[in-house]
């Protein structure tokens, strides 16, 4: 039973960073980033040629990889549509995708390639007389301490309050001299440091990346983005948190012949809270971002 | 310390502003008025930077304004106030302070809370929650923690109370004792003429008809007469 519970808790947290690290850039420039997708997949990769390195490089590394892809793609792609419409951006955030997924089968390879999981890691930890797997432990943890330092970013710097302000109103904050070019390669940057984290725990999960490992996490991020309201990040990470919560909790309760339809009754749930509240968990304030 | 000579501002075909040229010396305190689609507003805009101008030129303390008004000393209170609902009444402040060094910042909130100790009792409030006059009192006040060289108001009363609008005129009034340098946008011809050092009539499509004295508006009942009983 407890060891059930870690286990929803995990899943909750990780779709809860996932949500997260997408929630960011939709509040703060309306841009449903697909190619969020791809910076897991860069992160993966990243881990695959550092798998040998020590731990510190092996995680540093992955971090930094990831960071400088989301920043590149903020200044290469993105930052020449400033003000397009959300549709604009989120076709060129698709073209990115794609161009990453290939760039990555041209380079790396197409075929899965394995990330040897951590044994610490992979140990169970006995705790009131069940075995709760480290991992599992270790993803909540770090959820925890990621939300923890969001909200004090967030609530307590200045870089926190100019990002609460743009994506507010995004012009007004540019009239207080709010530089938009740093706070949007910040909100970036943050991303980026989100999908490592993610990835970090996901390829330790799975043992291997492929090309196409961040599809699902994105798809994941946009649910639990809509789920939990677009305009609030309590929302996302609410609504992150549940829909992964939930998806965990089915894979533990329901009967095997009804296992293969998990997704069918974790979407018919989402629609369901959608159809009463169609702005989401979360609705946020109005906005009026340029 | 402002010059705008013949300046045009367009909408794709419309003309907002046609050919509109004032200034604003420094320490002045200037009205601006005219009926609704003046075209008042589009010149403050022009000024602070939202729109382009077609034609002409906006000078401040004799250069052009660049990418950053706010850098070149011009802060700009909207129409619609625009605070920061979803922040508290400091953040809103702190914002206004972004381009004053961090160790002025502290200084300048300290410095409003004591001129407008309103929002120092809510300065922990979320904007949002404040009553319209107190938003507009916010929004002067975030304009003024960046010690601005020209003060841009764009209609401070629309919207407010009696009471309020008094209150709002009050503090337009103090910014001149202060030395602010300040162009106001107004419907409240009456008030505004008799509060400014000196007033610009605009009339549709956005031509200056008048510029002077409220006493000097008083020896030309022509003007009066023909644009200020339409307001």
């Amino acid at each position: 039973m407890l060891q059930d519970i870690v286990n929803i808790v995990s899943g909750g947290s990780l779709y809860c960073l996932i949500t997260l690290g997408l929630a960011l850039l939709v509040g703060l420039m309306r841009l449903m980033n697909f190619a969020y997708g791809e910076l897991i997949m860069v992160g993966g990769f990243a881990m695959y040629l550092l798998r040998d390195q020590p731990f510190v490089v092996f995680v540093g590394g992955t971090v930094v990889a990831v960071v400088a892809v989301s920043l590149l793609t903020e200044r290469i792609a993105f930052r020449p549509l400033r003000g397009a419409s959300p549709v604009t951006l989120l076709v060129a955030s698709l073209a990115v995708s794609i161009m990453l997924q290939n760039g990555a089968r041209m380079t790396v390879g197409p075929e899965s390639r394995g990330v040897p999981p951590s044994d610490w890691l992979q140990q169970g930890v006995a705790i009131g007389g069940a075995q709760v797997p480290r991992l599992d432990l270790v993803t909540i943890a770090l959820a925890a301490a990621t939300l923890a330092a969001l909200t004090l970013l967030m609530r307590r710097t200045e870089l926190g309050i100019q990002l609460r302000a743009a994506a507010e109103d995004f012009e007004m904050a540019g009239l207080l001299g709010v530089r938009a070019n740093a706070v949007i390669a910040s909100a970036f940057a943050i991303t980026g440091v989100l999908a490592a984290l993610v990835t970090l725990i996901l390829i330790e999960d799975q043992g291997a990346v492929t090309a196409t490992v961040g599809t699902g996490p994105v798809l994941i991020a946009f649910v639990g983005v809509v789920l939990g309201g677009m305009r609030s990040l309590v929302g996302a990470t609410l609504g992150g948190f549940l829909l992964g919560a939930a998806t965990t909790a089915l894979d533990v309760m329901l009967p095997n012949d009804l296992s293969p339809f998990r997704d069918a009754f974790v979407f018919a749930a989402v629609i369901a809270v959608l159809a009463f509240r169609p702005e989401g968990l979360v609705p946020g304030r109005a906005e009026r971002l340029a | 310390m402002l010059e705008i000579r013949d300046l045009t501002v367009r909408y794709g075909r419309i003309a907002a502003v046609q050919g509109a040229s004032l200034h604003v010396g420094e320490g002045e305190l200037v009205g601006l008025v005219g009926p609704n689609g003046a075209g008042k507003s589009s010149t403050l805009k022009a000024v602070a930077g939202l729109v382009g101008a077609a034609d002409g030129e906006v000078l401040v303390a004799g250069e052009p304004v660049g990418s950053s008004p706010i850098r070149a000393g011009i802060a700009y209170v909207p129409e619609s106030r625009r605070i920061f609902g979803g922040l508290t009444v400091e953040e809103n402040l702190r914002l206004g302070a972004t381009t004053r060094g961090r160790s002025d910042r502290s200084a300048e909130l300290r410095r409003m809370y004591e001129r407008f100790p309103l929002l120092g009792t809510r300065r922990r409030s979320g904007a949002g929650d404040l009553s319209g006059g107190q938003q507009q009192i916010l929004a002067i006040a975030r304009a003024l923690v960046a010690r601005p060289r020209l003060l841009l108001l764009d209609e401070p009363t629309l919207g407010l109370s009696p009471a309020m609008i008094d209150e709002v005129f009050g503090i337009v009034a103090s910014l001149r004792e202060d030395g602010v340098t300040v162009l106001l946008v107004e419907q409240n011809t009456l008030r505004t003429l008799a509060l400014a050092d000196r007033t610009y009539v605009m009339r549709p499509p956005g031509q200056i008809v008048f510029e002077g004295s409220q006493a000097e508006l008083e020896r030309d009942p022509t003007v009066e007469q023909r644009y200020l009983q339409l307001l």
